[in-house]
């Protein structure tokens, strides 16, 4: 049977995804850790708040250089399609970028706690799942057999693993530069359940629910109609080994177990280079996920599928 | 107020692509950019092989997924029924490309016609070459400019957007039928309005048996295939 790719986008549409997705991370970390443990993690909380911004904004302008008319982008803001993921996406993602613009003024300025911060917080956090949920709907909203219900949730998992890593990987090569990594030991202040104020329960848990919807992804696409399915056994047969080894196992389950080691240490905090070594394998992982499911879904089928 | 669409009768259809090459040269279409083309398919093994040829063009669906998809409602539904392109509201994203699951978008990715571009002659020293003969022209767009389709759509598609068959909607306002039809020497294709019980669509679907492309998509496409054999 003969395949062929429309390849209607390319690695820049992975990109706004990824970086938008590191962003919606990076910002739902430092509001998490400055609702209840802000003076033991400042600088986390403050790298968080400045990366969300820029990797959205980044990430905005890649896709907007992807356009076939980019000084056409601004008038998706009037030219509203309300069936359109893409449209009500728009406003999502411009709107999540100005919240984190503003979030990252007012932590500049000593991130006061007021009323005003306190709903800056709590608004932001309703763009930022709102931003991560729309990258995985706005593919299943173009009904192309590899993009599935499913896209979203392992779209949102891999943009929360992938922003938290972006931000503590900083942080720690910010550390080792500084020769000052015990900023973040300090956690008597949390109130966070389930030892959350821990990064390594929290990679792991975010991990595990990657994980749990990856396979739910390879395993309902995979015996689904004939045409899903044929269509999953190419995907697996051109991109099988990288999306195995390095989306699978060295982008989930190897950090899940470095972060499990660590958890059953009870260590409070993971030292530098477990920490370098999980983050950077968890934003190969997720920025390939990202980058086989956008290629992988422009497949287009054999000739008798379209009869 | 109608609702336009197409029968093609493939016990007439010989497969001769004349409806394909009618719709370049009436739509001024470039060498990659097909709004009517066909796909074959051969199934079977010696001596008990099947052949078909289907030709396609954009199905007109009323469920569009290109239309729900588009964030600027360039894709949009006409009064009667067609699926259209504005290229005014048209920001090339290529959602609609992606979302059409006939292949029935294409994108104009740099230029027009590559023809305008081609220093080859067909011929060497009896031919010019196509960039010659653009230069020839001077500012006459290039080549088959028809100034009807202009009429209602961009008569030299701008680069950047995407495009794709509009049923000849240029031909449609006169009263006459879109030029794959006119052109089609078997008169496999019937062009008509769907709500017209008594036009010839909309009889010849309730007399025969027909089907449409991925019907199970729930495009409710409406290009109606007769196939008897
Ligand atoms: S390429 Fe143009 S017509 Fe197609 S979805 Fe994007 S804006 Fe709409």
């Amino acid at each position: 049977m003969e395949y062929t790719n429309i390849g209607a986008w390319d690695i820049r549409i992975t990109l706004d995804l990824f970086f938008g997705g590191i962003g919606v991370g990076a910002f739902l970390l430092s509001v998490l850790l400055s609702f209840y443990i802000r003076e033991s993690h400042q600088s986390t909380i403050k790298i968080g708040a400045y990366t969300a911004p820029i990797a959205v904004g980044f990430g905005l302008l890649l896709l907007v250089s992807k356009l076939g008319v980019p000084s056409k982008f601004i008038t998706t803001l009037w030219n509203v399609n309300l069936q359109s993921v893409m449209s009500i996406g728009v406003f999502l993602q411009t709107g999540f970028m100005i919240l984190t613009i503003w979030y990252a003024i007012l932590i500049r300025k000593k991130f006061p706690i007021n009323n005003q911060f306190r709903l800056l917080q709590t608004i932001g956090t309703f763009f930022a799942f709102s931003t991560g949920l729309y990258h995985g709907l706005f593919l299943s909203s173009l009904g192309r057999v590899l993009w599935t219900e499913l896209t979203p949730g392992m779209f949102i998992a891999s943009s929360i693993a992938g922003g938290i890593a972006f931000v503590l990987l900083l942080e720690t090569l910010i550390n080792l530069s500084v020769k000052n990594e015990d900023e973040n030991v300090e956690t008597k202040e949390t109130t966070l359940p389930l030892g959350l104020y821990r990064f390594q329960v929290m990679i792991f848990i975010i991990l595990l629910v990657q994980l749990v919807s990856v396979v739910l992804w390879q395993f309902y696409t995979g015996r689904l109609e004939l045409e899903q399915s044929l269509s999953y056994v190419y995907f697996m047969n051109q991109f099988g080994s990288i999306w195995t080894y390095f989306v699978l196992i060295g982008g989930i389950i190897i950090p899940m177990i470095i972060t499990l080691i660590s958890i059953i240490k009870h260590e409070e905090k993971m030292a530098p280079m477990p920490t370098m070594i999980t983050c950077f394998l968890i934003l190969i992982g997720s920025f390939l996920m990202k980058h086989l499911l956008i290629t992988g879904g422009q497949i287009a089928l054999p000739v008798g599928f379209t009869f | 107020m109608a609702n336009y669409g197409m029968v093609i009768n493939l016990n007439n259809c010989v497969g001769c692509a004349g409806c394909d090459i009618a719709c370049k040269t009436e739509n001024n279409l470039d060498h990659d950019v097909h709004w009517s083309f066909h796909v074959t398919e051969t199934t079977g093994v010696f001596p008990n092989v099947g052949y078909k040829y289907i030709p396609k063009l954009c199905n007109h669906c009323e469920n569009a997924s290109c239309v729900k998809v588009c964030p600027t409602q360039a894709m949009h539904k006409d009064e009667n029924g067609l699926t259209l392109h504005d290229a005014d509201l048209c920001i090339g994203c290529r959602s609609c490309e992606l979302a059409c699951p006939y292949d029935c978008i294409t994108y104009n990715e740099d230029v027009q016609h590559q023809l305008k571009m081609d220093t080859e002659p067909l011929l060497n020293g009896i031919t010019s070459s196509g960039k010659e003969i653009a230069e020839k022209f001077d500012d006459v767009p290039f080549p088959n400019y028809n100034p009807d389709r202009a009429k209602t759509y961009d008569g030299v598609r701008r680069k950047g957007i995407v495009e794709k068959c509009t049923l000849c909607d240029h031909r449609i306002v006169d009263g006459k039928n879109p030029w794959c039809v006119e052109s089609c020497p078997a008169d496999a294709r019937i062009f008509g309005d769907f709500d017209d019980p008594n036009s010839e669509v909309s009889k010849l679907v309730a007399e025969n048996t027909s089907f449409q492309l991925l019907k199970s998509k729930g495009t409710k496409p409406k290009v109606y295939y007769i196939d008897e054999f």
